[in-house]
């Protein structure tokens, strides 16, 4: 795949003449160029690879156990997907119809992804080892529904985009040896450190990253737009049932009741969403966005979803060029 | 840069489907997260050749999978949960077949889940019957 920048001089078609057609598919063309034509610092590519696989590391399995306690760790003991103890005949739910994984080809998926996850952090073929994480983890996932949470769907899901994305161009192991080597041992041959360091990648990969939080923001927004959510029902029932707690809940609830909380989430939810979309107000909406998932963190359990979130929306931080929007 | 439709197509991939799986009634992707709790409550049984019994879903423990056993366990009696309610509709057919397996003598098997709102009202009902392989 090219990943040659578009500039905005390719951008700039002409959008007068021709039949309706015609003047409809340039003006497509047209905001598809303004969307996705331009370049950004490589290092975001690289940054938000090692924020995934960092979180895909702690989150499938409990190698943190001695020094935190994380809400994974009340049920995976080592790797996760790992423990088939069920004695046979056993409930078989596959989510994809006849997905189902013998004891022992599930054993060595886990260790693939394991392995897989290693590279990815290293940066070692980064976009096929994403690809491949992805498909892995998606085939673990898929062959019991149980298996199935919001946020290790949106955790693969993020990797298949990652992998479309110049994530080992900076970062990486391999480019950090060259340098080390280039910097101490330099030859004629080898490349200097400073042209290991690549500025700018394009930008298309990382709106479609960014395309995906938008949707993901909105989509959980428009879910809680009903009656009984904005009346704050279903906060009462997770407070009832020890799942919303904390001084953070205690001190939102006696402020704006069960209502307000429920209505104030919804909405900073579109909020974000809408403030990340425009450029002028990118980068405190990704502040506001960090701050309302660690507030979210303090009050209920949500595994990796804040700190997925978290990086998702780092997408929005660093700035582009050659593109207007 | 991919070509002007390819980039589209993945524009639309990136946006769309967490509203085409709320608007179908999915859980796998649509990012609905909290929005309600639901109580609900299962009950298996098997019909054997001397009669109906009932199949409490604790005595299939050992039968479950790690990740299915928190979810299912506590729906002997009422159980709270979000989409996992979802979830657990999904499987009834799985469950009687489960059923099937562990009675070789039943005839047939069925799997009920009842789900209402946490406060109990708006109940529904969800049955998935069975009738087992003569042969096994």
């Amino acid at each position: 795949m090219p990943t040659d920048a578009l500039t905005r001089a390719d951008a700039a078609l002409p959008l007068a003449g021709g039949s309706r057609g015609e003047r409809a598919r340039r003006r497509m063309a047209h905001a598809l160029d303004w969307l996705f034509a331009g370049t950004v610092a490589s290092s975001v590519y690289g940054a938000m690879r090692i924020g995934i696989a960092g979180i895909f590391l702690v989150r499938h399995a409990d190698w943190l156990r001695p020094w935190v306690y994380l809400e994974h760790h009340r049920f995976v003991r080592g790797l996760m997907f790992m423990d088939t103890s069920a004695l046979a005949p056993r409930l078989r739910s596959p989510l994809v119809p006849f997905l189902t994984l013998g004891d022992t080809t599930t054993h060595v998926l886990v260790y693939v992804r394991t392995g897989l996850s290693l590279l990815l952090l290293l940066g070692v073929r980064a976009r096929i080892t994403a690809a491949l994480l992805a498909l892995v983890s998606y085939l673990l996932f898929a062959a019991d529904r149980y298996r199935y949470y919001h946020h290790l769907h949106l955790l693969y899901v993020t990797l298949f985009w990652l992998a479309l994305a110049p994530i080992g161009d900076s970062l990486t192991l391999t480019r950090g040896l060259a340098r080390l080597r280039a910097r101490f041992w330099p030859t004629a041959e080898q490349p200097t450190a400073v042209s290991l360091r690549r500025a700018s990648s394009p930008l298309w990969p990382l709106q479609l990253l960014r395309a995906q939080a938008l949707s993901v923001y909105v989509a959980a927004a428009v879910s809680k737009l009903d009656a009984s959510f904005l009346r704050g029902d279903a906060l009462r029932e997770l407070e009832t049932a020890w799942v919303l707690k904390g001084a953070v809940w205690e001190t939102a609830r006696d402020a704006l009741g069960y209502g307000g909380v429920a209505t104030f989430s919804a909405g900073t939810e579109l909020m974000i969403a809408l403030g990340l979309a425009v450029r002028p107000t990118r980068r405190v909406s990704v502040l506001l966005a960090w701050t309302f998932h660690a507030g979210i963190s303090l009050c209920m359990p949500v595994y990796s979803f804040g700190a997925q979130m978290a990086v998702l929306v780092f997408a929005f931080w660093p700035k582009t060029t050659s593109n207007p929007a | 840069m991919p070509p002007r439709p390819v980039l589209a197509v993945l524009l639309v991939l990136a946006t769309l489907p967490p509203f085409v799986a709320q608007a179908s009634g999915s859980v796998v992707g649509s990012y609905t997260m909290f929005n309600r709790i639901e109580r609900y409550h299962v009950e298996l049984g098997v019909v054997l050749p001397e009669g109906e019994r009932r199949v409490l879903l604790r005595s299939l423990a050992q039968h479950l999978t790690h990740e299915s056993r928190p979810i299912l366990l506590p729906a002997d009696g009422y159980a709270m949960g979000a989409d996992q309610v979802d979830v657990v509709a999904e499987t009834l057919p799985a469950l009687a077949r489960l059923c099937c397996e562990l009675y070789p003598a039943a005839r047939a098997a069925h799997a009920r889940l009842v789900r209402a709102t946490a406060a109990g009202t708006h109940p529904r009902e969800q049955t998935s019957e069975l009738t087992c392989p003569p042969t096994r």
